[in-house]
């Protein structure tokens, strides 16, 4: 889980539920998208700032802007041509304020969520993970089969990504030119092989583990 | 595959096949979200394998499992795991630009499994009273199956989703999912041969129940 930059702590946002952390960062992306007045975006972006304090980070805050720069750009500049094109032109100048106001936006939401997660180790987000699947159990899904495929996702990254390397080695050590489909196409069959494999390793261990029978018959397996 | 396939023959996969396969495809989405943007024609225009693997996903896995597989994608996600392009992770992609596109994604994989299953199990049943393979016209279908559910799914969504997200006009944002469209024809070529590959080394794919 090396992919995750947690940063480890003892403040009140890292001891919080985890439950209470998703629902803080789903109100707060909420209010975000739907309620684009400066005042209340400006107010959020302090309140997430404040929370990045009260978790001792304050310096992981501009890290979305750091790494998400591009996103935030387009954002903007799509947001000035709707204004000064749009249906009601505006004067490049009027075009700025929502501009910016939408960029605000867009980073509070991506910050929020990155305090989650580095406020948060791995191993609780994938138990939050599979406790959120059990919660579907009624409308048919089984939550251990979820929660397996999860773990095989995250195991098979690093496969797949080894696998990519190999094969464009592989093709560059022939003299071949490194095609989309001259290299995925040997991926793919690799990663489908890969997961017969997994599969067939799973059956072996008896996963995942069949949902509990509503009405269990005799166990004939006990003595008499 | 020289034989007609009956249809007696299409079992649904072992559970732990299916678990094994969603998990995998996931994987692949999540790797090929991350692998840096590829150059793509004289503009430079830098396209991402995501769709692809997402369309890939679809046309390998059939519309039930394929489904599946890009919902677990997505809501690794949105989980907190950083698995979306950029390593942005988490709810808050929801208010930014491509909250439209990563909704679609299952819904898209769905559609062009669903669709391409129709294609695959005439292609085969055509191929086996005839060549012995399925030849070029089927699989420029299962082409037009990805182009469909791209179209029905991924760029209204998308369009949609900036214009919510960014508070855009409708011209803008049609314009700004424009810029996509050479890249989606491309980048479905590519899946339709990726799983052309697939399905020939594993015809057992193609038996799916939808």
């Amino acid at each position: 889980m090396n992919l995750l930059d947690h940063r480890p702590g003892t403040s009140p946002v890292h001891r919080a539920p985890l439950g209470v952390k998703y629902a803080v960062l789903l109100v707060l992306t909420v209010v975000l998208v739907a309620w684009r007045q400066p005042v209340v975006v400006g107010a959020v972006l302090a309140g997430v700032f404040g929370l990045y304090l009260l978790a001792r980070l304050p310096g992981e805050f501009l890290a979305p802007w750091r790494r998400g720069w591009p996103l935030l750009a387009f954002a903007g500049v799509a947001r000035f041509a709707s204004g000064v094109f749009g249906p009601v032109p505006l004067s490049p100048l009027d075009a700025l304020g929502p501009a910016l106001v939408v960029m605000a936006a867009v980073f509070g939401a991506l910050a929020a969520a990155r305090l989650l997660v580095i406020t948060t180790p791995g191993t609780e987000l994938l138990d939050g993970l599979a406790h959120f699947f059990g919660a579907f159990r009624r409308f048919g899904v089984n939550p251990e089969a979820a929660a397996l495929a999860v773990n095989v996702m995250l195991r098979t990254i690093p496969w797949v990504g080894a696998a990519v390397r190999a094969h464009a080695e592989a093709l560059a050590s022939r003299g071949l030119r490194r095609g989309p489909v001259r290299l995925m196409g040997p991926v793919l069959v690799a990663t489908v092989g890969h997961a017969r494999a997994t599969g067939e390793a799973l059956a072996a261990r008896g996963l995942p583990a069949a949902p509990e029978p509503k009405h269990p018959g005799p166990d004939y397996t006990r003595g008499a | 595959m020289s034989q007609a396939v009956p249809s007696a023959q299409r079992t649904s996969l072992a559970v732990p096949t299916q678990v094994a396969l969603a998990g995998v495809f996931a994987a692949l989405i999540a790797v090929c979200s991350m692998l840096p943007p590829i150059p793509v024609g004289g503009f430079g225009v830098p396209i991402t394998l995501q769709t692809f693997a997402v369309m890939l996903t679809g046309l390998i896995l059939g519309a039930r499992l394929g489904f599946l597989s890009v919902l677990l994608y997505l809501v690794v996600g949105l989980a907190g795991l950083p698995v979306f392009s950029g390593f942005n992770a988490g709810i808050g992609v929801l208010a930014g630009p491509s909250a439209g596109y990563l909704l679609a994604f299952p819904l898209a994989a769905g559609l062009a499994g669903a669709l391409s299953t129709v294609v695959l199990r005439r292609g085969q049943a055509a191929a086996a009273r005839g060549a012995g393979r399925m030849g070029f016209g089927w699989w420029a279908l299962v082409w037009l199956c990805a182009m469909v559910a791209s179209f029905v799914f991924i760029h209204p969504m998308g369009i949609a989703g900036m214009m919510l997200a960014l508070d855009l006009d409708l011209a803008t944002a049609l314009g700004a999912d424009m810029v996509f469209w050479p890249g989606d024809v491309v980048k479905n070529v590519l899946a339709t041969a990726v799983a052309a590959t697939v399905i020939r080394a594993f015809p057992a794919l193609a038996l799916r129940r939808f």
